[in-house]
């Protein structure tokens, strides 16, 4: 892609790839997938999501967040 | 009439009996406010990410329903009454219904049960038989996703260690020009 990293490969939004339309905010267990240790939503640009898929992984997380599948913040990673 | 989500945790510390009596009483609510039950989901007790009310365990169950929108604020109102709900959550059904019904190929059933699904405005004897049947569809489905998931996982665990690299060389730069 850019000058430097020559090697950087493109990634694939896994949700496109999957053929997923609607995210669960019920399943923690994928979208833990999308989140860093503290909690925070993994950006786009290093998850690879499209911005469509992205954009109802946030909605989900947030949803999930709210119904305590997902937690707000965690410092258990200490 | 539109279709709706709705889940909510009930405190898992009151005798079967009544959660499972908090959980019907969703169910009738609707129902009796013209509402139609498409599926009741009984999630079960699990851990709460965080503690609510004192909690660390909650009871989920989620209700996806048909109903007109006089509904909501009448459930909103019976949520916030009545105290063993801690949390509640109703959200607009956005899922395709058949999403529920279809990854049911091993079951030849499959193809009795669509007709049934498109005139869901009839009588509640047919809503009746959904509920136990959909369920083992909805495991299968989430399989899928997370097993994919599991293979890319490592992948965004290393790029964030990796990104902030490009970044560093603007700094010195800009030192040099103080």
């Amino acid at each position: 892609m850019a000058d430097y990293g020559s090697k950087r490969r493109k990634k694939i939004c896994r949700f496109c790839e999957n053929k997923i339309t609607y995210i669960d905010y019920k399943d923690d267990r994928m979208m833990r997938r999308f989140v860093t240790e503290r909690g925070k939503i993994v950006p786009r640009r290093i998850s690879g999501n499209c911005a469509k898929h992205q954009r109802k992984l946030t909605e989900a997380i947030k949803r999930g967040r709210h119904m305590a599948f997902m937690a707000f913040e965690s410092e258990s990673f200490r | 009439m539109r279709l709706y989500e709705t889940t909510f945790i009930v405190n898992p510390q009151s005798d079967d009996a009544a959660i499972d009596r908090q959980v019907s009483a969703v169910s009738e609510l609707i129902k009796n406010n013209e509402g139609e039950i498409v599926k009741e989901d009984r999630i079960g007790t699990r851990r709460l990410a965080y503690s609510l009310a004192g909690l660390t365990q909650g009871f989920y169950a989620s209700v996806i329903f048909k109903a007109p929108t006089s509904v909501l604020p009448i459930l909103e109102r019976h949520y916030k009454l009545e105290e063993p709900y801690i949390r509640y959550l109703t959200i607009k059904y956005e899922r395709d219904l058949k999403e529920l019904e279809e990854p049911k190929d091993t079951a030849p059933v499959a193809e009795v049960k669509k007709p049934s699904d498109k005139p869901a405005d009839k009588p509640a004897e047919k809503t009746a038989e959904k509920p136990a049947a959909p369920e083992a569809p909805e495991t299968e489905a989430k399989k899928e996703p997370e097993a994919a998931a599991e293979e890319t996982a490592p992948k965004t665990a290393e790029t964030p260690a990796e990104k902030p690299a490009p970044e560093e060389p603007k700094t010195p730069g800009s030192e040099e020009e103080l």
